[in-house]
């Protein structure tokens, strides 16, 4: 199935948007596939994490089930929290592989005052460095080769599809910091409205 | 002024956890702005910890069940967004509408713990509140508060218009019914201060000749002293079941069912075993139904059971029965906490969470049979020790020791008690077959500083002066290094101004503004707090620590005085001989002491024929 979130729901971590859920459902007395182990949870798997303050449109993911469920997308949205919501009830093909390994790409549309002069930056073709910080320390990466495509898409607007999934992964935080730095400087990208429009898997 | 405040992605982009600021949580509660009552429910702390508050909890379901209310929570920014709301000159807010705490008819606090109070003067300042009740006008808002620390509120008392001193779900509908009635805030007071639990601190006044604090006088035939108000009958009370569900971590993230109020054990030190007097207890069915209409409500995987003594409740083997019975399917674990420990509640332990082996706690509290009579924790060093080795057999291996330094008449001797006990604990250990000691146990020894607190038998007795707390707390440190144990220890100047507060008097509320002034907030918190800007503050206004940690002398009338909250001084007093004796009191199940508590004519209390 495919959920889409807004509004205050956007601020929800991605552990912490696992957790409401599942606690979601268990409200909706879903009969639930509980994982092995010495701490089962109920099975759910996510295709891509979701950073916080990102709207997601339709964003795939899974829920084990005992038996087959009627109105799933009815029982849930009956209990998530104000912006979470199933937007697709149709459970995804399942196959041999995880829903997280077939993510490929996703895309993107970020709406802000002054984007234009971003575009520029992103037809340009030399590298797009930007430091990332993450658990092992601080390092330069190259985002350009994981940009597909962009476009302008209305005022304000644009809509990128960049790679996405375990092989490389571009994050629009750090997609918009490299661009504003190559840009001047002169924009403030962290008023944006960020939605993740689509996540694309094999 | 009073319009909504709008958040901006990049101020919320800035701050961590923005989750914390935003509201939208499962059972959050919306309703017109148009509301009669707009009421502004505030914890003097950051979301995690006052989300976690069952008080809060209670309130807010209660409030909003009524069509006229609309109840909004209000926590403290924390250090980040704090700083970002201050550069924006954005005013504090309610996460559900967003509006400025200014514009509201009501703010409530709860004063869980007195270090909160510059909290609570941070959270008005910031809200544009004006901080003295006296300096507040028809227009602004009425700011009451109440929670353990109204048993003696005096240092926070000019800010508030109004204390609830006792069951806030008691006497909070008949404030709002008597706020929708009166046309002024005068009004309102004069006719809220003869409700029973409610404490108008400008109606009081100290009466004062050169010895000191001499009585007090009432205005507006306010009464005095000022008596609690209590739920007669828990399963007649508010019974919440719409938790709000937080889209964050936060301290107790779980469905938690209040067994009951109050404590029969009488530990001399304990002021939360004093002021709940008596012990009433909601039935096990009202539980148990409680429970599932939770489950419902919430999700939530985990079930907490709370009270001051859950082995104390009556029908405990009954209730974790039915509760293993209908939560265990459906994925929720179990927590017992504050069970004393013997082989029956480590059998109902090993039930209630079959996958998970969380540590155990031992409350100990002194070292030695002698001081631990003379503070009426009768507990036995057997007792310790027959428990400790039981949880060995039981497969638990991470063990913690809460003990306190600096109880009166506490000597080296009591502090080496504490050591040897815990060596004995490992000795336990050690008498586990060979195969069974393949992982060495984790015990973890903590200690605090003893506070003297407001009605306690031990409330006129000196705070032990802190060079002589750190020899003690170093002569500790020096008998509990071993591979196995681990041992931590509170802070000694956090504890002196926790203390100074909790005997505080009118005197310091002009502290408290210095030290809000001075840049003071969150000061519960390590790296908020500050003891120099405490003491500095004490000083400008011509104040010591000692004025409020030394030895009190029962004749002297004491700043909470004024009301009554059942425990009567004679009790206290008698108590207190009898700790110097080293005597041990019966716990309430086994026979009356006639505490004052019989009074209400309820709870534990009946079983004596009162």
């Amino acid at each position: 199935m495919h959920f889409a979130r807004q509004g205050s729901a956007v601020w929800i971590a991605h552990l912490d948007l696992m957790r409401t859920f599942e606690r979601a459902a268990l409200r909706a007395a879903l009969p639930v596939v509980w994982s092995e182990g010495y701490n089962p949870r109920p099975e759910l798997e996510f295709a891509l994490p979701i950073g916080v303050g990102i709207e997601a449109r339709m964003d795939p993911m899974r829920i084990g089930l005992e038996t087959k469920t009627d109105d799933l997308d009815l029982r849930l949205n009956a209990v998530l929290p104000a912006g979470l919501s199933i937007v697709r009830a149709a459970p995804l093909q399942s196959g041999p592989k995880s829903l997280m390994s077939r993510v490929y790409a996703a895309e993107y549309e970020i709406c802000l005052n002054g984007i234009d002069c971003l575009l520029p930056v992103l037809s340009e073709a030399d590298p797009l460095v930007v430091m990332k910080h993450g658990k092992r320390g601080s390092r330069e990466i190259d985002l350009r080769p994981g940009i597909r495509s962009h476009r302008s898409s209305g005022d304000r607007c644009l809509t990128v599809l960049v790679d996405a999934g375990s092989k490389r992964n571009i994050r629009p935080d750090l997609l918009l910091t490299a661009l504003s730095e190559r840009a001047g400087g002169g924009i403030d990208w962290r008023d944006a409205v960020i939605v993740r429009t689509a996540v694309c898997l094999d | 002024m009073n319009k909504p405040v709008s958040l901006s992605n990049a101020l919320l982009r800035s701050v961590e956890k923005p989750s914390r600021y935003v509201g939208g949580e499962w059972n959050s509660v919306v309703k017109s702005p148009d509301a009669a009552i707009r009421f502004a429910l505030c914890f003097p702390d950051i979301y995690e910890i006052g989300m976690s508050n069952l008080a809060m909890s209670i309130l807010y379901q209660q409030m909003n069940a009524r069509d006229d209310t609309w109840c909004e929570r209000v926590f403290s920014p924390a250090a980040d967004m704090r700083k970002a709301m201050l550069e924006a000159d954005m005013p504090l807010f309610s996460l559900e509408s967003k509006t400025p705490l200014a514009a509201f008819d009501l703010i409530g606090f709860t004063l869980q713990y007195e270090l909160s109070y510059v909290t609570l003067l941070d959270m008005l300042r910031l809200g544009r509140v004006p901080l003295r009740a006296a300096e507040r006008g028809e227009e602004d808002p009425l700011v009451i508060a109440g929670g353990p620390c109204a048993v003696n509120c005096e240092p926070a008392a000019d800010f508030l218009d109004l204390v609830v001193v006792g069951d806030g779900e008691t006497v909070l509908p008949a404030l709002l019914d008597l706020r929708r009635q009166t046309d002024s805030k005068a009004s309102f007071l004069e006719a809220a201060c003869r409700l029973e639990g409610v404490y108008v601190p400008a109606f009081y006044q100290e009466v004062r000749d050169d010895s000191g604090r001499i009585g007090f006088a009432s205005k507006a035939d306010a009464p005095l002293p000022v008596r609690r108000t209590i739920v007669g009958n828990l399963d007649d009370a508010f019974l919440p079941l719409k938790p709000l569900v937080p889209n964050q971590e936060i301290v107790h993230d779980r469905m938690v069912l209040e067994l009951f109020r109050g404590c029969t054990r009488g530990c001399r030190f304990c002021q939360a075993g004093q002021i709940y007097r008596p012990v009433r207890e909601r039935s096990a069915d009202v539980l148990a139904k409680q429970a599932d209409a939770l489950l419902d409500a919430t999700g939530y995987d985990e079930l907490g059971l709370l009270s001051l003594s859950t082995s104390d409740y009556c029908a405990l083997p009954q209730l974790t029965e039915t509760l293993v019975a209908s939560m265990s399917p459906r994925g929720v674990n179990l927590s017992l906490p504050s069970l004393r420990l013997d082989s029956f509640n480590v059998a109902l332990m090993e039930k209630a969470s079959s996958t998970r082996k969380a540590g155990l706690t031992f409350a100990v509290e002194a070292g030695t049979e002698r001081l631990r009579r003379r503070i009426n924790k009768n507990i036995s060093e057997a007792d310790v020790l027959n428990a400790a080795a039981i949880a060995f057999e039981g497969g638990w291996r991470t063990l913690k020791f809460y003990f306190m330094l600096g109880l009166p008449g506490e000597t080296d001797e009591d502090v080496d008690g504490i050591a040897d006990i815990v060596f004995k604990v490992i000795d336990c250990f050690y008498r586990l077959p060979p195969e069974a000691r393949r992982k060495p146990p984790s015990i973890t020894v903590s200690t605090s500083y003893f506070i003297p607190k407001p009605w306690t038998p031990f409330q006129w007795e000196a705070m032990l002066p802190a060079d002589i707390y750190h020899a003690r707390r170093k002569r500790l440190t020096e008998r509990l290094r071993h591979r196995f144990i681990r041992y931590n220890w509170h802070d000694a100047d956090m504890a002196v101004i926790e203390a100074v507060l909790a005997r505080g008097d009118r005197r310091l509320s002009s502290v408290l503004e210095t030290v809000l002034d001075e840049g003071g907030t969150l000061d519960s918190w390590r790296e908020h707090f500050s003891y120099e800007r405490w003491s500095a503050a004490l000083q400008l206004h011509g104040l010591s620590e000692h004025d409020f940690t030394r030895e009190h002398d029962t004749s002297e009338v004491l700043a909470w005085d004024l009301l009554d909250p059942g425990v009567t001084k004679r009790h206290l007093q008698k108590e207190r001989a009898a700790a110097s004796a080293e005597l041990q009191s019966d716990d309430c199940m086994t026979s009356c002491a006639y505490c004052g508590a019989q009074r209400y004519g309820t709870g534990v209390c009946l079983n004596h024929g009162i």
